[in-house]
């Protein structure tokens, strides 16, 4: 709850500072109806939105405290999350190079750009862990096991062919309204920036030029994420992030209207559109909601401290973190297509319905099926637990 | 084609905003108020432990007919001072109103919403118990070396806050 409310305060600043307008108030509240990708549970993402945003308000700012908050907050961003870190560099940057470029002020020569460069690229370079180089395209080695898809769930919203791949049967309509949102709003604010690009007289305004960087670099970090870095970790942060961007463009397209009723009428046909977006918030739930039979599962794997265990979705033990089963725990994406069998030491197999709804919407349903398959036709297998939702076998190994 | 006039814009902010008669100003208040009341009782007997995964809106879906109606009322008000509010008064409201719209997990669901959560606190704990960020040569367990070292600076703050609070873990992934 405070983590929604400190964002929705970076996030007014964000808009108060970006539209210095009485329009901010309308891209305020389409952003909060349309912006689906907003988390705001215990995670490093949730605290790197507010401290990204806050960063790019301080950047805008002239004084220099403000510039000396945007260093600190960067500073706590690249330690904390690398994805909001490369893309608050990337909007902020392109925004800067554009600016050095087309309005050549030596004011802009001065801004702590580069600064922010060096310290990401210092981190990167001599401190960082593997994840944080693979964010930044710095690792030698892929982030992700090759069987895990590095197409997160998110991008199902705009990969058209994989929705009716993988969520036929399960989510029909929302991901399709997503798209549509999504759709909306890119070719709202496209044809915004085209249209004041067109205009000379518009060339020099900083705004123009931020609002240009701002949504170029998501749209070109996003295509590196999937072709070349390919962690599979950075596209929601740029949905996200464009979402927020697009709201404000969008609504500087409507506000040109000279026509009153017509603008009202094109700005309340515009929250209408994102009441549709906001419908689907939570359309993901039912493959995230932890219940009870997962935590009286959790307790019985976690106090099964001699085995391993293998698949299902499982909550550590907060009191006892070292008994946690987590730690002892591999995903069946982890072993495919290696079978059970083939295991020397014994393990706990753990089978629930939630984690094959997982599978069929992002790994793959086959893997789920393969395991399930070999543990109902094997003979070594005995259930060992059941709860309505979760069934746990036991498996001795080969040494057993 | 008309042209970005950042200036007058920025005049007009402050030019557009007709104040509210004060009759109107206290209904549109009551309206929100209301609505906001409305939303935040109709999920006070939930207690949901289970979505299925028939629910194509999950979570949404399982709210009230009487939520909606506060939430109606909300952003009927919220739409009618957009241009008449003052600053304050809207700042209020978008607050409130964003806040109830991202926290539906927190009042109608039985456990935490994300597993992601329990994860993050799980992972913080080796630096509650030890007091630092586990380095590449400790014999830990994977999950505890991995995660505080790839998001160092979020792990140093969740430790900080949860040793100086003394705060419930799980109580505070909930709320």
């Amino acid at each position: 709850m405070f983590s929604s409310a400190i964002t929705f305060v970076a996030i007014w600043l964000f808009f108060k500072t970006f539209l210095p307008s009485a329009g901010y108030r309308w891209a305020l509240l389409v952003a909060i109806l349309a912006n689906i990708y907003m988390q705001f549970h215990v995670s490093p993402q949730s605290v790197g939105l507010v401290c990204g945003i806050l960063t790019l308000v301080a950047l805008e700012k002239a004084d220099s405290r403000w510039k000396a908050v945007a260093v600190l907050l960067f500073a706590y961003i690249i330690i904390s999350h690398p994805t909001t870190a490369f893309i608050v560099l990337s909007a902020a940057g392109l925004a800067w190079l554009l600016r050095m470029l087309l309005v050549k002020g030596r004011k802009i020569l001065a801004e702590p750009l580069p600064l922010l460069a060096v310290c990401w690229l210092a981190w990167s370079f001599l401190y960082a862990s593997p994840f944080q180089q693979g964010v930044a395209g710095l690792a030698s080695t892929p982030l992700t096991t090759p069987t895990v898809p590095v197409t997160g769930i998110v991008l199902l919203d705009v990969w058209i062919a994989e929705i009716a791949k993988r969520l036929t049967g399960i989510f029909c309509w929302a991901p399709r309204m997503r798209f549509i949102v999504l759709g909306v709003f890119a070719i709202g604010s496209v044809y915004y920036l085209v249209r004041q690009w067109l205009n000379k007289a518009n060339r020099g305004q900083k705004l123009l030029i931020t609002y240009t960087g701002f949504l170029v670099a998501p749209v070109i970090m996003t295509l590196m994420d999937i072709t070349f870095i390919r962690t599979g970790q950075l596209h929601d942060r740029y949905f996200l992030f464009f979402l927020l961007v697009a709201s404000i463009l969008l609504v500087r397209l409507v506000q040109e209207s000279s026509h009153l009723i017509r603008k009202n009428g094109f700005l309340l046909a515009l929250v209408f559109l994102t009441l549709f977006s906001f419908t689907t918030v939570y359309y993901q739930s039912s493959l995230f909601i932890i219940s009870d039979e997962t935590v009286s599962a959790s307790k019985f794997a976690n106090s099964n401290t001699a085995s391993q265990v293998i698949g299902g979705q499982l909550v550590p033990d907060l009191a006892d973190p070292n008994q946690s089963a987590c730690l002892r725990q591999s995903r069946f994406y982890h072993l495919y297509p290696e079978p059970l069998a083939s295991f020397t030491v014994p393990a706990v197999i753990v089978f629930d319905d939630h984690d094959r709804l997982r599978y069929q919407v992002w790994y793959g349903i086959e893997q789920y099926d393969f395991y399930a398959d070999e543990v109902e036709l094997g003979a070594d297998f005995d259930k060992l637990y059941s709860n309505r939702r979760y069934n746990m076998y036991w498996f001795p190994g080969d040494g057993d | 084609m008309p042209s970005l006039n950042f200036v007058k814009s920025t005049t007009d902010y402050h030019q557009q905003a007709s104040p509210h008669s004060p009759a109107r100003r206290k209904l549109s208040l009551i309206f929100f108020f209301s609505g906001l009341a409305l939303a935040i009782a109709s999920c006070a007997g939930y207690s949901i432990n289970y979505i299925p995964a028939t629910y194509q809106f999950g979570l949404i879906q399982m709210l009230s007919p009487l939520f909606w109606f506060g939430f109606a009322l909300c952003l009927l008000s919220l739409l009618e001072g957009i241009n008449r509010d003052k600053e304050g008064v809207f700042f209020i409201k978008a607050l409130l109103f964003s806040v109830l719209l991202w926290n539906i997990p927190v009042l109608l669901l039985k456990n935490i919403y994300f597993w992601d959560s329990y994860s993050h606190i799980f992972e913080a704990t080796p630096i509650m118990l030890s007091g630092h960020i586990p380095s590449a040569s400790e014999t830990l367990p994977n999950l505890f070396r991995y995660y505080p070292a790839s998001f160092p600076g979020y792990h140093i703050l969740l430790t900080s806050i949860f040793s100086i609070t003394n705060i419930a873990l799980l109580g505070f992934a909930k709320s």
